[in-house]
């Protein structure tokens, strides 16, 4: 686990609310992001984010965090998701939805599942050249839209027109490339 | 006697939404549509999400509010609760340091800054980015010039249009460019027909570079105001989402934007038939003054007369608003302006305004005169526009 992590984790025990808020509003976004791929209903999505702070919170003791404050969030999430899923008798068998998340979310780089990770990779490799070089800009990089732009010489607009075509392809072949790869 | 449970997977839902379900699938599923109302709405929800994009906008107000329903939620589950300890010391002021430095973008310091020097924000200006039949990307801008060749056409950019002319030697291969005009921006196309197109912002256009078979054929996301070169053997069709328009030679505008509810088509001359792209025994013909709506949700189109001055004004340089809510004008105004739009409360954005504003000026202009009729204040920072 990250020293920075470790730190905060333990400030969260000793429940300074000022870190509390912090890790809030730089989780809640993206988290709900991520459970609207699941679940596409604004209240839910919400109400599954806003529990699991408020549970992350109540038993911070109790909580066993083994990789980082992070990878817990997104995998709680994810574990509630496939909760409510179950509730409402639907499957996911070929993580049609998980990749839904993942893409919607908009930073998958830190999400320990190889598996996706290789699958996702895989489909960045079919994508044009120049799509390819700016979604690994933006998603595995991390780097900002300005400094994107500078990087290729283009204005911050047209990286975002270009990196929301790449996404939609991204999109398709993902979703073609699990297709066949669970029909053999 | 237990009660039946149908389990079905994500992939059925999927198709359906794609259409490309297999009869077996088709009753699958509509028996798990039956078991429960719950079910149905996740259908709904699911349907909704993949054609109108995320319901959530700017991270900021989503976790602002959640942050505040958020204690409400804690006072009310506290049952015996241990005081918050609020230390403020330095070690706590080196972790936030530390978490802005391990998140970029993170908005610890919340301070709305009201400046009138801020009022800068350029109106759109020409601009578009040409995508070629191979995937190549050129990008029009009001300064560049452009002369290419491809598929048995010229194409000439001069920073504001681009035109394709048609040349004598017909290619079997229809080569297809895509014109895309971000959020700030505008451009004039002319095909090789002889048909013009003026794109608004956040629009796209794909069609062929020359019209060889029976029928010319072009795909628009976004707005745009055709003039379609009459041509009665071969006739003109605009498919946009659910939405296809057959056109002979006429005037009209289409407005489709991913997040709208409906697609609008106004006809301003001639006539043209709107029909459901999966359905197309639905359909309507429109005479001038007409529009139609078609909500993405629903398969139906209804007509209505209206003034096609306040749909079409845009294109010769104004903003008309006939009674319209600001939520309505504020997302136009967002995509020309290129800011981001931000309601403190939801009261503001049912405040209906009506107004002939000229599209070229500066944005500060435009919200000086909305902020004279009606009690709403605007707060600008960078390109941000925050409205209470």
């Amino acid at each position: 686990m990250l020293a920075e992590d470790k730190i905060l984790f333990n400030e969260i025990k000793n429940r300074n609310l000022k870190v509390y808020e912090a890790l809030f509003s730089n989780y809640y976004p993206p988290l709900v992001r991520f459970a609207e791929g699941y679940i596409f209903d604004k209240q839910e999505c919400e109400d599954i984010v806003q529990n699991l702070f408020i549970y992350f919170w109540e038993n911070a003791e109790k909580i066993n965090l083994d990789l980082s404050i992070k990878s817990y969030f997104f995998q709680s999430v994810k574990n509630r998701c496939l909760n409510h899923l179950r509730d409402l008798q639907i499957h996911d068998r070929h993580n049609l939805l998980y990749l839904e998340a993942l893409i919607n979310q908009d930073n998958y780089e830190e999400l320990q599942d190889p598996e996706i990770i290789v699958k996702i990779n895989a489909a960045i490799a079919q994508l044009p050249e120049h799509m390819a070089a700016i979604i690994k800009l933006k998603y595995l990089e991390g780097k900002k839209l300005t400094e994107i732009a500078q990087i290729n010489q283009i204005s911050e607009n047209t990286v975002k027109t270009q990196l929301q075509r790449a996404k939609e392809k991204l999109r398709k072949i993902l979703i073609d490339s699990t297709s066949i790869y669970f029909l053999f | 006697m237990q009660k039946e449970r149908t389990i079905i997977d994500f992939e059925i839902i999927w198709k359906k939404i794609n259409h490309s379900t297999t009869e077996q699938e088709e009753r699958l599923l509509s028996g798990w549509l039956k078991e429960n109302p719950a079910h149905q709405r996740y259908m709904d929800n699911a349907m909704n999400y993949f054609h109108e994009g995320s319901i959530f906008e700017d991270n900021k107000t989503m976790s602002e509010n959640a942050w505040k329903a958020m204690n409400i939620k804690e006072r009310q589950s506290a049952t015996h609760r241990t005081a918050w300890i609020i230390s403020i010391s330095a070690a706590v002021i080196a972790i936030l340091m530390a978490i802005n430095y391990l998140i970029p973008n993170n908005e610890l310091s919340i301070a709305p800054l009201a400046m009138e020097k801020a009022i800068q924000i350029k109106a759109g200006t020409n601009k578009a980015l040409l995508i070629l039949n191979d995937g190549s990307v050129h990008d029009l801008t009001a300064s560049k010039s452009l002369v290419l060749n491809e598929g048995g056409a010229e194409i000439k950019s001069a920073g504001d249009k681009l035109q394709y002319t048609r040349q004598k030697n017909i290619t079997k291969e229809v080569k297809y460019n895509t014109l895309s005009v971000p959020r700030g921006g505008e451009f004039f196309l002319q095909l090789s027909d002889g048909t013009k197109v003026w794109m608004n912002s956040e629009s796209e256009l794909r069609y062929p570079v020359q019209f060889n078979g029976k029928e010319r054929r072009v795909e628009l996301s976004g707005e745009a105001f055709f003039e379609v070169a009459r041509n009665e053997k071969v006739p003109f069709f605009v498919e946009s989402g659910e939405q296809t328009v057959k056109v002979l030679g006429t005037e009209f505008n289409i407005s489709s934007y991913k997040e709208d509810q409906s697609i609008y088509t106004t006809l301003v001359k001639g006539s043209v038939e709107v029909s459901l792209k999966s359905m197309p025994e639905i359909k309507q013909i429109l005479a001038p003054n007409e529009q139609s709506s078609v909500n993405k949700l629903e398969t139906q189109i209804l007509k209505h007369i209206v003034d096609p001055y306040n749909y079409v004004a845009w294109k010769d340089g104004r903003f008309v608003f006939d009674d319209q809510t600001l939520g309505a004008i504020m997302k136009k105004l967002s995509k020309w302006y290129n800011v981001e739009v931000v309601f403190a409360s939801d009261e503001q954005r049912d405040f209906r305004f009506t107004g002939d504003l000229q599209r070229y000026a500066d944005f500060g202009e435009v919200l000086k005169k909305i902020g004279k009729t009606n009690e709403v204040k605007f707060i600008i920072e960078k390109n941000k526009i925050t409205i209470r």
